[in-house]
C-alpha cells in the first residue's frame, strides 16, 4: 500500500511575472521596430509602439482601462500610473489570470498491492493483485490501473512438469496525448508556462464576473478567438485552451493486455531437459475522443466524436533442448539448441463523425449519420525466425568457457539479406580460487576476472516492411496509387552491436568493499538509419545501413560499507562511466562526411557532434545578433580547395562576424555526449529504521536549451504573446551595448541566434532521485499479530535537480531540452508492507 | 514410456513445422508494396488507369512535406507566390499561414515554402516518371497516348513552376543555374548518384518545351480535346496543353509560338463551348432582380479549362480548412481561416485603378458603398444601382465587421450557394482554377503585340475587355510595350489570386512597392525588380544531400518595411 502526492519535478525557467512587465518590454519591441523598421522618429515610434502594443501586433487584448486620450507607457518610458488593470468593452471584462493556478494541481497517487504465493512438493504458485490511481499534474487528468497475475508450476511426472502463468491489466489514462507534444496547442503546459502573463483564462461579462454555462455546469473559457472582441496572436495560441478541452472535452484511452506464458518440459534422460514455450501478448487498446459542440476546434462542427480499436497480437514460440552434465566431479558441460519464432500483429480501426446527439457520448453512432462520418482500418504483420546453439563449460567453478551461434531472420529485410549470423564467446577467471590465492585471504575475499565478446542482431528500422518501395492507395471514386509514400531499400540487412568487456569483480576487506571494474566496447556496424536524401529524388529518406561507429569507456562500480554491527550498517555506493563515441566508417556513398541540419557526422571523429554557424556576440553599436564568417581556402587556380572528404576549407585567418546568418557557415560545435555519468549514494539501518538516498550526475557534453530559447526572441509578431526570460531585461540598448541579449525590435529580420551555437548549455547535471525512510516493525511485536513483517515508509522521488540554467533538464536527451512537456514528476509517498 | 519419449520430440518437432510463421509479410492498409501493386492490375486492368489519376490527386495532396494546414499542393503554394506581391494583401495575425511570405521573411533555405514547393513538384515529378515509365515503348492506341500525355503534361507544369521561382526569369539568365532535371530515362542513374546537378535555365525550358510538345503531339487526333465537366477537367486535355505551351511561350518571349498557341487553345474552347464569363454571369442577377455576385468555386464553369476538383469524399472537404476557400473566401464562416482573422483584401491602389464600369469591381467589396444591400452605385450598364439579396448583403456587412472594416474584401472566391451556413464545411470546399479561358485573350493580345503588330494586340485586348469586363472599356492601344503594359494591368485584376501574379512580375522585371497598396506598417515593403529576395533558396536539405550540388541562390535578408505616407480611411 502507498500513498503520495505529484508536483511538477523541474523548476521553470525565470520568466516575467506580471503583465506590465511584459508589456514593457513589449513596448520597447514595438517601438523599436518603428524606428529600425520604419524610419518612424522617436516620437512617432513612441506613439505607434503605443498604440500597437494592445492591438493585433502587440498581444491583441486591452487588458488596461486608460483615461481618454493617454497612453500605457509615458515618453519616459516609464508606466501611466492612470492605467488601471482590467477593460470593459461594453460585452466583456479582461483581465489576465494565472494560468499555472488554473491548470496544474498536486495530484495524489494511490497504490496498493498484494500477492500470495506458496509451494508444495509439487505445486509452486503465485498470485497477486495490484491497483494505482495516479491524478497527474494538470487538472482532469488521471491515470488507474489495475492488474492480476496468476503463476503455477506443476511436476505432474518427475519427468515432466507444466507451468502457466497470465497476467492481465486494464488501465484508463485520462489525459490527452497533447500534453506530451511541446509544440501542440493542446499542450497545457505549454500554454501555462510559456504563454505571456497578460491573457485571460476566463471569459467575463461586463461586470467582471466569470461567465458560467449552467448546462454544462463549467466556467466559459476564454479560447482567444471569435468569442471576444479580442484575439491571441498566434505565439499564444488563438483557438486553445486546453484546461477548457480537459472539462468539456473527453479525451481517454482504455487498455486491456492480457499476457500468457505456458511451458511444458520435459527430462527424458539424466542432464537432458527438453523445453517448449508458447508466450502469447494480447493487447486492446481503446480511445475515445469526444470533443464539446461550443467551444474550440469542433465547435464548427457541432462536436466531435471519434473512436478507435488497436489490437495487438504478439506470439512467441520457443523450443528449447538443453542438455547438462558433469564429469569427475571437475568438467561441467552445458549445451543448449533452440528454435523460436514471433510474429507481431497490429490491426487498427477507427470511426468518427460530428454533430452527438448526447453531450460527451462518446459512441460514433451518438453522431449524425451524414458525408462526416467516417472510417478506416489497417492491419500490418512482422515476423521473425531463430535457431541459435549455446555451449558453456567450466572447471571446478574456476575456469569458465562459453561460445554461442545464433541465426535470425526478419520479415523486415528482402529475403535475399533477411539472415544474419551472430556469434560470442566468453571466458572467466576465478582468481581466489586458485591455491596460490590462499595467503591473501585476509583482504581479498574474491577475485573473478572475464572477458567476453557478443554479437546482436538488430532489425528496428520502423517501417515493417522497410525493403520495398510502398505506394499510398487513395480515391474517391476511381483509384490514385502512384504517391510513393515510402521509399524502401533491397539491400538493408541486420544491424550488428559487437560487445566486447573485460570485467574485475572483487571483494575486499571482510566483505567491507565490493567493486567491479570494466572496459567495454561496443561497436555498432550496419547501423540501420533512415538517411536524409535530396528531396528532388521524390523522397526525403531511404533506411540505410549507414556505417558504424564504436562506444567504448571504462565503468566503475563501488560499495563500501565502514560500519556493519549488528544494529547499525551504514554504506555508501557510487558508479561512474567514462564513455568516448566514434564514427569509424560511413557507406561508401557518404565519402567519410555526412552533414544534418545541425550535426555532422565524420569518419573518426565523434558520433554526437553538433554542427552549427557560431555565434559571434552582439554588436556593440546596433545590438545585432553577430554570425562568425570567413573566406574559403583557394588553390593556385582560384578554386575552392577541398578536404579529404570533399569539403570546402575555411581560411580562419580571414575569420570575421557578420550581421547576416548563413547556413554555408555552420562549423563544428563540440559534443553532445557527456563523456562521464554515473550516481552515488548511501544507505543507513538502524534497529529496523532505514534511510537512504541517491543521486545521479553527468559532467560534460553540450545540450540546446530549446525552452530558454522559447523565451528569448526579439519581439517579432511571430513571437508576441509568449513569455519573455528575465535575461530580456538585459537586452541591448544603446546604454547598454555590451550584452549578450540581442535588442527587441518587432521588424527584426535577422534573429537566427536559434540556427547557432548560442542556446546550448553546459549538459552537466546532478539530481537528487531519492530519499526514502523507513521503519521495519520488530518482529517480535508483529508475529504477536501474526504478521510475518511489516514496514513503514515514506520516499520521495526526483527531488531536485542542478543544472547549468535553472529550468533546463539536460535528462531528457542527448540533443536537445525542452521544457514544456509533460516533465518527470516528484512524488513524495508513504506506504506500509505488510507479510503474513 | 519408452516409446512415448521417442515420439515426443517428433511431436514437438511437427508442432512447430506446422505453425511456422509467414516471414513475407505485407502491408493490408493504406498503401502498397510494388508487388501488391502488380497483383492488383492483374486482377483488375482497369487499375492501370491508378497511377495516371495520381497526377491530379497530387495537385492536392495535403501534408507532403509538413503537418501544417498550408500544405495542401497548388492552391497553397499559389497563394505563397500571390502574397508576396503587393496586390493581395492580409494582416499579419495568428492564423494567417502566409504572413511569413507577405513580409519577405521565408525566404530561406530552411523556409516553409521552399520545402512544400520543391518536395510537391519533385514527387509530382517522380510520379510522372513512373507512369511514363510502365507504359509500353510503342504508344499507339489512344488510352495509352492520353496517358503519355498526362504524364508529359503534368511533368512539365512541375518544371515550369521550379523554373519560375528557382532562377530569374528565362529572357538574359539561360544559363544561369536552376533545378536538377529528373526524367524517365536518367531518374534510375541520377537517383543512385544521390541527385542531379542544377541544369541550366535554358536546359529546363527546353525539358518543358519538348514535354509539352510530346504531350500536344500525343493527344492530337484523339477525343481528348477540351474537357467541360469540373471532374474530366482535372487532366489536361488538347486545349490545355496548348494554353500550358502558350504560358510557356510567353515566358520565353517566344512571341508568335505564344499568339499561336494561345489562339489555338480558343479554337478548341471554343469548339467544346468554353468560354469566358459574361457580364450578366458575374452580376448573376435573380429572378427577384437582385444580383449575387458569381463565386470562382466551381469546375463546371464554361470559363474554366483546368481545375483542381474538390468532391465531398476528399480529405480536404472534411479537413475544411485545408483548402483554398478556407483561405480566401470572405463567407467562410466560424472555421474558415479569414473568419479567423486572415481575410484577404486587394491592394487599395490597384483596387482604385479598377474603373466602376467594370464588373469586375464586383470582386471586392468596398464597405463605404454596402448600404441597404445597395451597392456600387454607379454601375452603367444599365442599372443605376444594384440590389443584392439581403442575406448576402447580411453576411458582406458581418465580414466586413469582423474584419474591421473598410479595406477591400475579397468576395471573388465566395461560393454562389455558400450564403445558407446549413451546410458550412462545403461554404469553406470549393474547385481551384488552374486554367481559364480569359487567359487565352490576354496571352494572344500581349503576344501579338509583342510579336510586332501591336494595334492588332490592342484590338484583341479591347474586343475582349468591351465584351466580356467593361463595355465602356477604350485602350487607345500605342506600342508593343505599352500594350503589353496595359495586358499586364488587365492580368492583375482578372486573375487576382490565381497564382499568376507574381509570375508575371518576375517575366516583365517588375519590382514590388506596396505603398499605397494600404499594408501594414510592417508589411510595407519595397522592392526593386530583380532583388534576389524574388528567388526561393533551394531547400537546405537538397544542398546537404545532393552531391551534385554545392552552391544554393544567394542568401539576403528580409527588407525593411518604409513608411507609407498615404492617407487611408482606416487606422492599422
Amino acid at each position: 500500500m502507498k500513498w503520495g502526492a505529484n508536483s511538477r519535478a523541474t523548476p521553470y525557467y525565470d520568466v516575467l511575472e506580471t503583465a506590465e512587465d511584459y508589456l514593457g518590454v513589449a513596448y520597447k519591441a514595438l517601438r523599436n521596430g518603428a524606428m529600425l523598421g520604419m524610419g518612424y522618429t522617436a516620437d512617432a515610434a513612441h506613439d505607434y509602439a503605443n498604440k500597437q502594443l494592445f492591438g493585433p501586433s502587440g498581444i491583441g487584448y486591452q487588458i488596461y482601462t486608460l483615461p481618454e486620450g493617454e497612453n500605457f507607457i509615458l515618453p519616459d518610458g516609464s508606466v501611466n500610473k492612470n492605467a488601471v488593470l482590467g477593460y470593459n468593452d461594453g460585452t466583456n471584462y479582461f483581465i489576465p489570470d494565472d494560468w499555472k493556478k488554473y491548470t496544474l494541481r498536486n495530484g495524489m497517487r494511490q497504490e496498493y498491492n498484494v500477492n500470495v504465493s506458496g509451494a508444495t512438493e509439487k505445486i509452486n504458485y503465485y498470485i497477486s493483485g495490484g491497483y494505482v490511481d495516479d491524478q497527474g499534474l494538470i487538472n482532469n487528468s488521471d491515470y488507474k490501473r489495475l492488474s492480476v497475475r496468476t503463476s503455477v508450476d506443476y511436476q505432474v511426472k518427475p519427468w515432466l512438469k507444466v507451468g502457466s502463468n497470465v497476467t492481465y491489466t486494464h488501465s484508463e489514462q485520462n489525459y490527452p496525448g497533447d500534453q506530451i507534444n511541446s509544440g501542440s496547442t493542446g499542450n497545457a503546459f505549454m500554454m501555462a508556462y510559456s504563454q505571456a502573463p497578460v491573457y485571460p483564462m476566463f471569459v467575463r461579462d461586463a461586470e467582471g464576473n466569470i461567465m458560467f454555462n449552467e448546462t454544462w455546469g463549467h466556467p466559459v473559457y476564454d479560447y482567444g478567438q471569435a468569442q471576444t472582441a479580442f484575439t491571441r496572436p498566434s505565439a499564444a495560441n488563438p483557438g486553445a485552451n486546453p484546461v477548457s478541452n480537459l472539462l468539456y472535452d473527453k479525451v481517454e484511452s482504455l487498455t486491456d493486455i492480457i499476457n500468457g506464458k505456458w511451458m511444458l518440459e520435459l527430462k527424458p534422460v539424466e542432464g537432458l531437459t527438453i523445453t517448449g514455450n508458447a508466450s502469447l501478448n494480447l493487447e486492446y487498446g481503446r480511445g475515445h475522443n469526444t470533443q464539446n459542440p461550443l467551444y474550440g476546434y469542433s465547435a464548427a462542427y457541432g462536436g466531435y466524436v471519434g473512436m478507435s480499436d488497436n489490437r495487438y497480437r504478439m506470439l512467441t514460440l520457443q523450443a528449447l533442448a538443453n542438455y547438462r552434465k558433469t564429469f569427475a566431479d571437475k568438467h561441467t558441460i552445458d549445451l543448449l539448441a533452440g528454435y523460436e519464432q514471433y510474429e507481431y500483429n497490429i490491426e487498427y480501426l477507427s470511426a468518427s463523425g460530428n454533430n452527438p446527439y448526447r453531450k460527451l457520448g462518446w459512441a460514433v453512432d451518438n453522431t449524425l449519420n451524414n458525408d462526416s462520418r467516417s472510417g478506416g482500418g489497417s492491419s500490418d504483420n512482422y515476423a521473425t525466425r531463430g535457431i541459435f546453439f549455446r555451449a558453456n563449460y567450466d572447471f571446478e567453478s574456476r575456469y569458465f568457457f562459453s561460445g554461442s551461434f545464433r541465426r535470425d531472420g526478419s520479415s523486415r529485410f528482402h529475403p535475399s539479406h533477411r539472415w544474419g549470423n551472430f556469434f560470442s564467446i566468453s571466458g572467466a577467471w576465478d582468481v581466489a580460487k586458485e591455491n596460490f590465492m590462499e595467503g591473501v585471504h585476509e583482504w581479498l575475499n574474491q577475485l573473478k576476472l572475464r572477458a567476453s565478446f557478443g554479437q546482436q542482431g538488430n532489425d528496428g528500422i520502423g517501417g515493417w516492411y522497410a525493403w520495398a518501395d510502398q505506394y499510398t492507395i487513395s480515391g474517391e471514386s476511381a483509384w490514385n496509387d502512384g504517391a510513393l509514400s515510402y521509399k524502401g531499400n533491397k539491400d538493408i540487412t541486420w544491424e550488428t552491436s559487437n560487445n566486447f568487456n573485460v570485467g574485475l569483480d572483487f571483494v575486499l576487506w571482510n566483505n567491507k568493499v565490493f567493486g567491479t571494474l570494466e572496459y567495454f566496447s561496443r561497436q555498432t556496424s550496419d547501423m540501420l538509419y533512415y538517411r536524409p536524401v535530396a528531396p528532388s529524388l521524390g523522397y526525403s529518406s531511404i533506411p540505410m545501413n549507414v556505417g558504424s561507429i564504436r562506444n567504448s569507456g571504462v565503468e566503475l562500480e563501488l560499495t563500501y560499507t565502514p560500519i556493519r554491527t549488528k544494529d547499525l550498517e551504514w554504506s555508501i555506493n557510487g558508479n561512474l562511466t567514462y564513455i568516448n563515441s566514434k564514427v569509424l566508417k560511413l557507406a561508401p556513398e557518404l565519402g567519410g562526411w555526412w552533414q544534418t541540419a545541425s550535426n555532422v557526422y565524420i569518419e573518426g571523429e565523434s558520433m554526437y557532434q553538433w554542427y552549427l554557424v557560431e555565434f559571434a556576440g552582439i554588436d556593440p553599436t546596433s545590438g545585432r545578433p553577430l554570425y562568425w564568417q570567413w573566406d574559403w581556402m583557394k588553390n593556385a587556380d582560384g578554386t575552392d580547395m577541398l578536404d579529404k572528404h570533399g569539403q570546402r576549407i575555411p581560411d580562419m585567418s580571414t575569420k570575421r562576424a557578420s550581421t547576416s546568418y548563413n547556413s554555408e557557415y555552420r562549423i563544428k560545435q563540440g559534443n553532445s555526449l557527456p563523456p562521464v555519468y554515473g550516481g552515488f549514494g548511501t544507505n543507513l539501518s538502524w534497529k529496523g529504521i532505514d534511510f537512504g538516498i541517491s543521486f545521479g550526475y553527468q559532467i560534460g557534453g553540450k545540450v540546446m536549451d530549446y525552452g530558454y530559447m522559447n523565451h528569448i526572441n526579439a519581439g517579432t509578431s511571430s513571437a508576441m504573446g509568449r513569455n519573455w526570460s528575465v535575461d530580456i531585461l538585459n537586452a541591448w540598448t544603446p546604454e547598454n551595448p555590451y550584452t549578450v541579449i540581442p535588442r527587441l525590435n518587432n521588424t527584426e529580420s535577422q534573429y537566427n541566434i536559434g540556427s547557432t551555437n548560442y542556446f546550448m548549455a553546459d549538459a552537466s547535471y546532478l539530481a537528487l532521485n531519492n530519499i526514502t525512510l523507513g521503519y521495519t516493525l520488530p518482529q517480535n511485536w508483529t508475529r504477536k499479530i501474526k504478521l510475518e513483517s511489516v514496514r513503514i515508509y515514506g520516499a520521495a522521488d526526483n527531488v531536485a535537480l542542478w543544472s547549468a540554467r535553472k529550468g533546463l533538464d539536460p535528462r531528457q536527451g542527448y540533443w536537445s531540452s525542452n521544457a514544456t512537456t509533460y516533465t518527470g514528476m516528484r512524488c513524495i509517498s508513504g506506504g506500509v508492507k505488510v507479510v503474513f | 514410456m519408452k516409446a512415448l519419449y521417442k515420439v515426443l520430440p517428433l511431436f514437438a518437432a511437427g508442432a512447430i513445422l506446422a505453425s511456422c510463421n509467414e516471414m513475407d509479410t505485407a502491408p493490408n492498409a493504406g498503401y502498397v508494396t510494388e508487388d501488391q501493386k502488380i497483383d492488383a492490375i492483374e486482377h483488375s486492368p482497369e487499375l492501370l488507369a491508378a497511377g495516371v489519376n495520381t497526377l491530379p490527386s497530387m495537385f492536392k495532396q495535403m501534408h507532403q512535406t509538413y503537418d501544417r494546414f498550408d500544405d495542401f499542393g497548388i492552391a497553397s503554394t499559389n497563394l505563397m507566390f500571390d502574397c508576396m506581391t503587393e496586390d493581395m494583401m492580409s494582416y499579419n495575425v495568428g492564423l494567417n499561414w502566409y504572413a511569413g511570405e507577405m513580409l519577405f521573411n521565408a525566404q530561406g533555405d530552411n523556409a516553409v515554402c521552399t520545402y512544400i514547393l520543391w518536395n510537391t513538384m519533385y514527387k509530382l515529378i517522380f510520379s510522372a516518371n513512373n507512369v511514363i515509365k510502365t507504359l509500353p515503348d510503342e504508344i499507339e492506341d489512344e488510352t495509352n497516348r492520353y496517358y503519355a500525355a498526362q504524364a508529359l503534361a503534368f511533368r512539365a507544369y512541375a518544371y515550369f513552376s521550379l523554373v519560375q521561382r528557382y532562377q530569374f526569369t528565362y529572357k538574359g539568365h539561360e544559363s544561369a543555374p536552376c533545378v536538377p532535371l529528373y526524367t524517365e530515362e536518367n531518374s534510375e542513374e541520377v537517383s543512385a548518384n544521390g541527385g542531379g546537378p542544377r541544369a541550366t535555365v535554358q536546359e529546363v525550358y527546353d525539358l518543358i518545351l519538348s514535354d509539352l510538345d510530346r504531350a500536344i503531339e500525343y493527344l492530337d487526333g484523339t477525343s481528348y480535346t477540351a474537357a467541360t465537366t469540373a471532374e474530366t477537367k482535372t487532366f489536361v486535355n488538347l486545349n490545355v496543353a496548348y494554353g500550358l505551351r502558350a504560358r510557356v511561350n510567353l515566358v520565353m518571349n517566344n512571341w508568335a509560338a505564344a499568339a499561336s498557341d494561345a489562339d489555338k487553345a480558343i479554337q478548341l474552347n471554343n469548339a467544346a463551348g468554353l468560354t469566358p464569363y459574361t457580364i450578366s454571369e458575374l452580376l448573376n442577377k435573380q429572378s427577384d432582380g437582385t444580383v449575387l455576385p458569381a463565386g470562382f468555386t466551381d469546375g463546371n464553369d464554361h470559363s474554366w479549362m483546368w481545375d483542381i476538383n474538390y468532391t465531398k469524399d476528399d480529405l480536404q472537404y472534411q479537413w475544411t480548412n485545408c483548402n483554398f476557400v478556407a483561405f480566401v473566401s470572405s463567407f467562410s464562416y466560424s472555421g474558415g481561416y479569414t473568419t479567423l482573422g486572415a481575410w484577404r483584401y486587394i491592394g487599395a491602389k490597384l483596387y482604385s485603378s479598377i474603373p466602376s464600369t467594370d464588373v469586375r469591381k464586383f470582386w471586392w467589396v468596398n464597405p463605404n458603398e454596402v448600404h441597404n444591400g445597395v451597392w456600387w452605385t454607379d454601375f452603367t450598364n444599365g442599372n443605376s444601382r444594384v440590389t443584392m439579396p439581403n442575406d448576402y448583403v447580411s453576411w458582406i456587412r458581418k465580414s466586413c465587421t469582423m474584419s474591421k472594416g473598410i479595406r477591400y474584401l475579397v468576395t471573388k472566391y465566395n461560393r454562389r450557394d455558400g450564403i445558407n451556413p446549413a451546410d458550412p464545411d462545403m461554404a469553406r470546399t470549393g474547385d481551384y482554377m488552374m486554367m481559364r479561358a480569359e487567359e487565352m485573350y490576354y496571352i494572344k493580345a500581349e503576344a501579338e503585340a509583342m510579336a510586332g503588330n501591336p494595334s492588332q494586340g490592342a484590338q484583341t485586348l479591347r474586343d475582349f475587355v468591351t465584351q466580356y469586363r467593361n463595355p465602356s472599356y477604350s485602350f487607345a492601344g500605342g506600342s508593343a510595350e505599352q500594350v503589353q503594359e496595359e495586358c499586364w494591368n488587365q492580368r492583375r485584376i482578372e486573375f487576382w489570386g490565381e497564382g499568376l501574379a507574381l509570375n508575371d512580375l518576375m517575366r516583365l522585371n517588375k519590382g514590388v512597392d506596396r505603398v499605397g497598396q494600404g499594408f501594414q506598417p510592417e508589411a510595407c515593403m519595397q522592392i526593386a525588380a530583380g532583388d534576389n529576395l524574388f528567388l526561393y533558396r533551394l531547400p537546405r536539405s537538397e544542398v546537404d544531400n545532393n552531391p551534385a550540388i554545392t552552391e544554393n541562390n544567394p542568401y539576403c535578408t528580409a527588407p525593411n518595411p518604409v513608411a507609407d505616407p498615404t492617407t487611408y480611411s482606416w487606422e492599422w
